[in-house]
């Protein structure tokens, strides 16, 4: 298994009333002031953030994580691809994955396939391009059309892996997207192209998007039941629909962890961070996630019978209950997401340890106990032959 | 009141009609579409027709329904299968945005038309404000004047057939009104060619669409009216049904 650390590079300096007036302050994106983002603050939290990732590499990790989330406070990385190339000269071995350029707001896609592309040659093949949807939010801070979301993902999809395959010049006629001359110089490194990932909420016609391609299936912020359920409609989706199953290279979890000497003191240093995340960081209400359009009938019809819960009524109790983190000892914490990791089937273990107001220290500390004493007992699991030998 | 699908160009569009007398296409805003009762009052004076918008109420969304163009021929369509060529056509919010854009084409066919709050302009330099972040709820009570009208928008249901209509309903809106937010550009321009008779009636306490926009939509159509309703907000056919009744069939009789 190959495990990776993600950074969300949330900007820590949320004014005092911001934690106590819901009303005035209704979500961290969008509508949040960006005047209250401090650039002397911000030059700093970025080395820190940028630090923090390239001491990954040192520390063992196979992977750094960043991502793309746009006018907000929960994180600071509007363009994945430039963090990208922060730190593809800075590091030499670790695969740097974007989790992932989010395709429906762009209105030129080929630009993704130029960068992701430029990353690849000049890191030697060490990226990974995932692509979403961008979440709610984004469609709102772009004027995206939330209805064309899907249809544009797929096409701005499509018209990359042509740009990254086909030799050009070619044409490419979409709905949405058209071009005369298609023709993305430098080509990929890596053959045929980049290896795409797909992270997601988790509707079924990623799941089928993903399966159908065997793109990797990531997912983030679940229960660990739901994540496990999740996981199963993506084989079950893969066995039925296409025929195969998928290797666990094919399956990615994302969970916060966080570890110290003792489980108060974990737990004591945790709390307050991992509920910046939820209650703070994302802070929206339920339309502004998901706006209109957003989700397909089908999935509204599966959505409203589950009932979902909002991030802000998520408790500390219930993220350690239903496994949305784990917190505790390197000795507990190992065993438990060793126990998860090889019932899960995955092949990837993304891990966020920074999350929210994490000052650098407990950050650094918490990188060093899960590299030395988690790490290595992680590395070994479900490992398929078969795969990255071509990368 | 009769209910008939009517199949306009394979797309199967529900249709609530009754009365006699000259036909009046009513064109719904963004409420829970149903047989109202102002509907209900012009009904003693005319045959009323009216229809779901695509995506929207029972019928189903158009293939490739796109912008706003794909519902104006859904409706020319409709006039035609259903012989409403001479009709009165009438619009509130959203559904007076389609009526307006019907007016142009359809312009000396029309006898009279008849726009209630309706959208498609963005006047002065200010967007309509933002319902796409307020939930259902919250929406309802915008709308009206008086909040113990809401549940005439979305009356309340624990149906869970109904709650997933809504979601379809307000993701339809969203998509022909998501950007530019809730108007065509060209639309304000292109107002002087409709010489029908028109009738702008507006609620007096709208705060979705402003005073502005209805002294707009009177300035530039050449023979319009303008005419306030006292005591409603966005939606007058819901909350003051006889008042916008009785002018609509004032207006009608006036020419």
């Amino acid at each position: 298994m190959q495990v990776h650390m993600f950074h969300l590079m949330p900007w820590q300096k949320l004014p005092k009333e911001y934690f106590t007036d819901f009303e005035k302050y209704p979500a961290a994106w969008v509508t949040y002031p960006n005047t209250f983002f401090e650039p002397e603050e911000g030059a700093d939290l970025y080395n820190t953030y940028l630090d923090q990732l390239e001491y990954a590499e040192t520390l063992g990790f196979d992977g750094v994580c960043v991502n793309e989330h746009h006018q907000n406070h929960y994180g600071l990385m509007p363009a994945p691809n430039i963090i990208a190339a922060l730190l593809a000269r800075r590091t030499k071995r670790v695969k740097i994955i974007l989790l992932g350029n989010a395709l429906p707001i762009r209105d030129h896609p080929q630009r993704v396939a130029e960068e992701v592309a430029m990353l690849d040659v000049v890191t030697r093949g060490r990226i990974v391009s995932g692509f979403v949807r961008g979440i709610g939010p984004e469609h709102y801070s772009f004027d995206i059309n939330p209805a064309f979301s899907r249809e544009r993902f797929q096409e701005a999809h499509d018209l990359i892996i042509q740009a990254w395959t086909r030799p050009g010049p070619f044409p490419f006629y979409g709905k949405h997207y058209k071009f005369r001359y298609v023709n993305v110089t430098p080509r990929p490194y890596t053959k045929p192209h980049p290896e795409v990932w797909i992270p997601t909420l988790g509707s079924s016609e990623t799941v089928d998007f993903a399966a159908e391609r065997r793109y990797p299936y990531l997912m983030l912020y679940l229960a660990r039941a739901r994540m496990a359920q999740a996981l199963a409609e993506y084989t079950r989706a893969a066995e039925d629909k296409f025929g195969y199953t998928p290797r666990p290279e094919q399956k990615g979890w994302g969970t916060p962890v966080y570890l110290a000497e003792t489980e108060a003191e974990a737990h004591a240093q945790a709390e307050p961070h991992i509920l910046w995340l939820f209650h703070h960081g994302l802070r929206m209400p339920g339309a502004m996630l998901s706006p209109p359009g957003y989700t397909s009938p089908a999935n509204i019809a599966r959505y409203v019978k589950a009932g979902k819960t909002g991030f802000r009524e998520v408790t500390y109790k219930k993220l350690l209950e239903d496994e949305w983190m784990f917190v505790g000892t390197p000795a507990s914490v190992r065993e438990r997401l060793v126990h998860h990791a090889s019932e899960l089937g995955v092949g990837h273990l993304v891990t966020l340890l920074q999350f929210g107001s994490m000052p650098n220290h407990l950050a650094r500390r918490n990188m060093e106990l899960f590299a030395r004493e988690v790490l290595p007992a992680l590395q070994p699991l479900n490992v398929n032959g078969a795969m990255v030998a071509a990368r | 009141m009769k209910e008939t699908v009517v199949d306009v160009q394979g797309v199967r569009t529900l249709v609530r009609e009754a009365g006699a007398g000259p036909p009046i296409l009513f064109l719904h805003g963004p409420e829970d579409p149903a047989w109202s009762p102002a509907l209900a009052r012009l009904a003693s004076a005319f045959r009323v027709v009216a229809p779901d918008h695509p995506g929207m109420g029972r019928t189903p969304p158009g293939p490739d329904f796109d912008t706003m163009d794909d519902i104006v021929y859904h409706y020319l369509d409709l006039i035609d299968t259903l012989g409403l060529g001479e009709a009165t056509l009438a619009g509130a919010s959203f559904g007076g945005w389609i009526a307006a854009e019907l007016a142009l084409i359809m312009a000396p066919r029309l006898r009279r038309l008849v726009l209630v709050d309706a959208a498609g302009l963005r006047v002065g330099d200010t967007d309509l404000p933002e319902i796409y972040l307020m939930s259902d709820e919250d929406l309802a009570r915008f709308l009206v004047a008086d909040g113990k009208h809401a549940p005439l928008v979305f009356p309340p249901s624990e149906d869970l057939g109904v709650i997933e209509r809504r979601l379809v309903q307000r993701a339809t809106l969203a998509r022909f009104t998501w950007a530019p937010y809730w108007h065509d550009p060209k639309l304000l321009g292109r107002l002087r060619r409709i010489s029908t008779p028109t009738l702008v009636l507006w609620g007096s306490d709208d705060r979705f669409i402003s005073q502005a926009h209805a002294k707009e939509f009177a300035a530039r159509i050449p023979r319009a009216t303008l005419r306030q309703i006292e005591g409603a907000g966005h939606l007058p056919h819901l909350e003051q049904p006889e008042r916008v009744s009785e002018a609509i069939e004032k207006f009608h009789g006036s020419m």
